[in-house]
C-alpha cells in the first residue's frame, strides 16, 4: 500500500498526517483504484488497487500519467484530465482491460478551498461482474422468447383452479386458438371430455396435496375439431411459503412423433416377424443340411491353413468315427486313413496344395474303431491370397462305401454280361457251326442221290445221311444240357459232402479206373463240405477225373489227386494227374471251348471242360490249369463263397 | 490238271460226300482223305522227301482236334516254293464265325472259303476257274 508521500509540494496545504489514516482506510474499504494527478499531470497517489489498471510502481510517483504503461486503451487520461483543467467539470465513461475486466472511469477535478483546481482524481470501479450478469440476462430472455414462439411448443399457465392465466402466441399455431380465446377458460375445456376431468381433478389433487406436477401425454381438441397430442411438461408456481399457486408449462405437440413411433413400431414388429420367419426358414434349412448331410452321408469341413484350424460338421465325426471336438488335430484324422492310403492321401492334398490347384478330388479308404474299412471321397475346394498362396480349404467327404459297393457289383454284372454275351455268341457260333456241318453233309449227300437205285452207292449216301442226322441230334441234346446249366435251371444248393459226391463218381467210373490201374487219392480234410448244387459238383469230378483217365501217359501208370481247400473268399477243388500233359501257353483260350480237342487219336467230343467251365461260372467261380506236356496237369476249380452266401440270402 | 486231291477233315460223312462228288467229277484216281492235320502233313513232307509231287487241290477244315486248319497252313507256308505252288488251297468248313472268314483272308494260300456242301457245281467252277490252263497246256 503506497499511500500520500512526504513532501508533496503540489498539495502543501494539506495537513497529510491527519488525513492520511482516514483515506487509507476509506479506500482499503471500497476497493477502489483511485489515482490522484496534478495540474502537470503528474502522479500525486494512487490506490493499491490500480495495478489491476496500471503497471505502477512506489517509485513512479511525480512521473507523468502519460509515461506510465496503462493496460487499456479506449481511454487517454491525459487528455481527459486537460479538459477538466479547462472546464472545470467531471467526466466519466467505460474501459475494458485486456484481461477482459470491465470498470466505469470517473474524472473529477480536486479544488483547493479557495476554488482552484490543483490536480484530478481518477478512481476505477470494477463492473466486471455486473457487465456479465448483463449479457446472461439479455441472453437468457431471448431463449425464453424463441422458446415461448417456436412452432410446436406454447407455453401457459393456469392457476389452483385449472383456470388458464397465461398463454403464449404459439397457441395459434399449434390449436388455432388466439391466446384471449383460452385465457380465463378451464384448462380441462380443451381436452376430449372424460380426460379434461381427469386432468382437472389430477389439478387439484396436486395442488391439495401441494406436490409437484408429473410430464404427462393428453389429447388436445384443435380449434377445427381435429385433435392432437401433446406432452406436457412444467412446474407449479408456488409462492414464499411453498403454497401451490398453479401450474406453469409447456406443451409440445407430439402427434407426428407418436404416429412416428406408431409407424416405427409397426415397422419394427414387421422386421422382427421377418427376422424371426428368416431364422427359422434358416433353422429349417440348417435342419435339413443336417438332415441332408446325413442321409448323403457327407461332412463338411473348414482347415485353415494359416491357423492350422480345422472345423467339422457333426456327420464328418461321424463318418471318420471321431469323438466330437471343436479342433481336431491332424493325428486323428490320419489314423483313421486305412493305413495303405496314407501316403496317397497325404500326396494328393500336397500336390494339389503346393501346385496351385483350386480344388482336388481324393478317394481313400478309412478304417473305423471296430475295424470296419469304408470308402470316403473328399472333395476340396483350396483358397488362396493374392499371392496365390493357400490359406484356405473347404471341402466335404462322404462315405461312398455303399457306391462303391454298388459300382462294384455293376462293374462285375456289366463284366459278367459281357463275357457272357461273348462266350454266347462264341457258343451260337460254335453250334451253327456244329450243326451246319451235318445238315450241309445231308443236303450234299442228297444232291449226289440218285433216285430209284438201291446200288451201293446210295446204300452208303442213305448211312451217312443217317449219321449226320445223329450227329445233328446229339449236338441239339448237347445245347439243351448248356442251355439249361448256363441258366442253372432246377439247381437247388445245398449242404454237401464233398467226400460222398467224390466217391459216387469214383464208383460209377470204376471199370475204366479199374482198366487203367489207376491209382487215385483224395483229401478234403481242411474243406470237408460246400455250400453248392450237387449235380454240378458231381458233373465236375466227373469230367476232370474221365479226363484224367482219358489223357493219361502211356508211359506211366496212372496217378490221381484229389483235393479241396479254402481261399479267403473261396473253395477250391483240384484234380491233378500224371498224364499227356497240354501245351497251355498254346492253347490256354481253346482248352475250355466247346468242341475243342486236343488229343486226336483218343475218343472225345470236346466238350466236358466246357461243361466244368461253364458249371464253375455258374456257381460264381472259375476254372484254372497248370500243365505242361508229358508231365501232367492240374485243374482247379474255384467257387467263390461270398457269392454262394449272397445268393444263398 | 486236278490229278491229286487231298481232303482234310474229321468229318467222314463230308469226306464221303466229297469224294462223291469228286468222282461226279471225274477225279476218282488220287483222292486222299485225311482225318488229322498231323497226317496230312506228314504225308507232304514224305512227297518233299521222294521228291514226288504235292497234291493239285486242298479242301481243308478249320475245326479239327488236335492241330486245326491253321496250323496246316502255318506249316504249309515253310514248305519249299516248288511244292507249295503246285497246290491251290481251298478252306472248306461249315464255319459261319467271323472271325473265321477275317482270318482266312490273313492267309494267301487260301484262295476261296468254301463253304459246306461241295457240290459238282463248285468243283466244275472251280475246275474252269483255276485249272483250265491246265487243260490247255500240251
Amino acid at each position: 500500500m503506497y499511500l500520500f508521500q512526504e513532501n508533496n509540494v503540489d498539495f502543501p496545504h494539506l495537513h497529510f498526517n491527519a488525513l492520511k489514516e482516514e483515506l487509507n482506510a476509506i479506500l482499503l474499504t471500497s476497493g477502489a483504484s483511485v489515482l490522484l494527478l496534478n495540474r502537470n499531470l503528474e502522479v500525486q497517489y494512487f490506490s493499491n488497487e490500480i495495478v489491476e489498471l496500471y503497471n505502477i510502481k512506489p517509485e513512479d510517483i511525480g512521473k507523468k500519467i502519460s509515461e506510465i504503461p496503462g493496460y487499456f486503451s479506449e481511454c487517454d487520461v491525459s487528455f481527459y484530465a486537460q479538459k477538466i483543467f479547462e472546464n472545470n467539470v467531471g467526466y466519466r465513461g467505460k474501459i475494458t482491460t485486456s484481461q477482459g475486466k470491465h470498470y466505469t472511469k470517473r474524472m473529477r477535478p480536486f479544488k483547493h478551498s479557495n476554488g482552484t483546481v490543483s490536480g484530478v482524481i481518477v478512481a476505477f470501479t470494477d463492473i466486471t461482474e455486473l457487465e456479465d450478469a448483463q449479457i446472461a440476462l439479455e441472453k437468457s430472455e431471448q431463449r425464453f422468447r424463441d422458446m415461448a414462439e417456436l412452432a410446436v411448443d406454447y407455453m401457459f399457465e393456469v392457476n389452483a383452479k385449472g383456470i388458464v392465466t397465461y398463454v403464449s402466441p404459439g397457441i395459434k399455431e399449434i390449436l388455432g386458438y388466439e391466446p384471449e380465446d383460452v385465457l380465463n377458460q378451464y384448462l380441462a375445456k380443451f381436452m376430449p371430455e372424460e380426460e379434461g376431468k381427469m386432468v382437472l381433478k389430477d389439478i387439484l389433487h396436486i395442488t391439495k396435496t401441494q406436490a409437484d406436477y408429473p410430464p404427462l401425454t393428453h389429447h388436445i381438441i384443435k380449434k377445427d375439431g381435429t385433435v392432437i397430442i401433446v406432452e406436457s411438461r412444467g412446474r407449479a408456481i408456488k409462492d414464499k411459503d411453498g403454497k401451490v399457486l398453479g401450474y406453469r408449462g409447456i406443451n409440445r405437440n407430439i402427434t407426428e412423433k407418436i404416429s412416428a413411433e406408431r409407424e416405427q413400431s409397426h415397422l419394427n414388429q414387421l422386421l422382427e416377424r421377418k427376422v424371426a420367419q428368416r431364422t427359422s426358414e434358416l433353422e429349417e434349412n440348417q435342419k435339413q443340411l443336417v438332415e441332408a448331410q446325413r442321409i448323403g452321408k457327407l461332412g463338411s469341413w473348414i482347415w485353415n491353413l494359416q491357423t492350422h484350424y480345422k472345423v467339422w460338421s457333426d456327420m464328418m465325426f461321424e463318418i471318420f468315427d471321431v469323438d466330437k471336438t471343436p479342433d481336431v488335430s491332424f493325428d486323428v484324422f490320419n489314423e483313421r486313413i486305412h493305413e495303405d492310403d496314407r501316403d496317397f492321401m497325404n500326396d494328393v492334398e500336397r500336390t494339389a496344395i503346393e501346385g496351385g490347384d483350386t480344388h482336388y478330388v481324393v478317394q481313400s479308404r478309412i478304417r473305423r474303431r471296430n475295424n470296419e474299412i469304408r470308402y470316403i471321397e473328399a472333395t476340396a475346394h483350396i483358397y488362396r491370397d493374392d499371392a496365390g498362396k493357400a490359406i484356405k480349404l473347404i471341402g466335404t467327404a462322404q462315405d461312398i462305401t455303399e457306391l462303391k459297393q454298388q459300382e462294384a457289383e455293376r462293374r462285375k454284372l456289366i463284366a459278367d454280361l459281357m463275357q457272357q454275351n461273348k462266350d454266347l455268341q462264341q457258343f451260337s457260333y460254335i453250334i451253327s457251326h456244329n450243326l451246319r456241318a451235318p445238315v450241309a453233309n445231308i443236303v450234299g449227300l442228297g444232291k449226289m442221290y440218285r433216285a430209284g437205285r438201291m446200288d451201293e452207292r446210295n446204300e452208303k449216301i442213305v448211312k451217312n445221311m443217317q449219321e449226320s442226322a445223329e450227329d445233328i441230334d446229339s449236338v441239339i441234346k448237347d445245347l439243351s444240357n448248356i442251355l439249361s446249366l448256363r441258366s442253372g435251371i432246377g439247381a437247388e444248393k445245398e449242404l454237401i459232402n464233398i467226400h460222398d459226391i467224390f466217391s459216387t463218381v469214383v464208383k460209377t467210373l470204376h471199370p475204366q479206373i479199374e482198366e487203367v490201374g489207376a491209382k487215385i487219392t483224395s483229401d478234403f480234410a481242411t474243406a470237408p463240405k460246400i455250400f453248392t448244387i450237387k449235380s454240378y459238383l458231381h458233373s465236375i469230378f466227373y469230367n476232370l477225373l474221365s479226363n484224367a483217365l482219358k489223357y493219361r501217359s502211356p508211359e506211366r501208370n496212372i496217378e490221381i489227386n484229389v483235393s479241396a481247400g479254402k481261399r479267403i473268399n473261396y473253395m477250391w477243388i483240384s484234380v491233378q494227374d500224371n498224364g499227356l500233359g497240354i501245351d497251355t501257353e498254346k492253347n490256354r483260350e481253346k482248352l475250355f471251348g466247346l468242341y475243342r480237342r486236343f488229343h486226336p487219336q483218343i475218343e472225345g467230343k470236346g466238350i466236358g471242360l466246357y461243361l466244368v467251365k461253364v458249371q464253375a461260372e455258374t456257381m460264381g467261380g472259375w476254372v484254372e490249369v497248370e500243365s505242361e506236356p508229358d508231365k501232367g496237369t492240374k485243374f482247379t476249380v474255384f467257387l467263390s463263397l461270398n457269392s454262394l452266401t449272397q445268393n444263398d440270402a | 490238271m486236278m490229278e491229286q486231291v487231298y481232303i482234310i477233315d474229321d468229318d467222314k460223312a463230308n469226306n464221303f460226300l466229297c469224294r462223291l462228288v469228286l468222282e461226279d467229277a471225274g477225279i476218282n484216281q488220287h483222292v486222299h482223305s485225311f482225318y488229322l492235320v498231323n497226317d496230312a502233313l506228314n504225308a507232304l513232307k514224305q512227297a518233299i522227301e521222294i521228291s514226288s509231287s504235292f497234291p493239285d487241290l486242298v479242301l481243308l477244315d478249320i475245326n479239327l482236334p488236335g492241330a486245326d486248319g491253321w496250323d496246316f497252313l502255318n506249316t504249309f507256308r515253310s514248305f519249299p516254293q516248288e511244292y507249295k505252288m503246285q497246290s491251290k488251297v481251298f478252306l472248306l468248313s461249315s464255319s459261319i464265325y467271323p472271325d473265321d472268314q477275317e482270318r482266312a483272308k490273313e492267309y494267301p494260300e487260301i484262295l476261296e472259303f468254301l463253304p459246306k456242301p461241295l457240290t459238282i457245281e463248285l468243283v466244275e467252277r472251280i475246275k474252269q476257274q483255276y485249272f483250265a490252263a491246265a487243260y490247255v497246256r500240251p
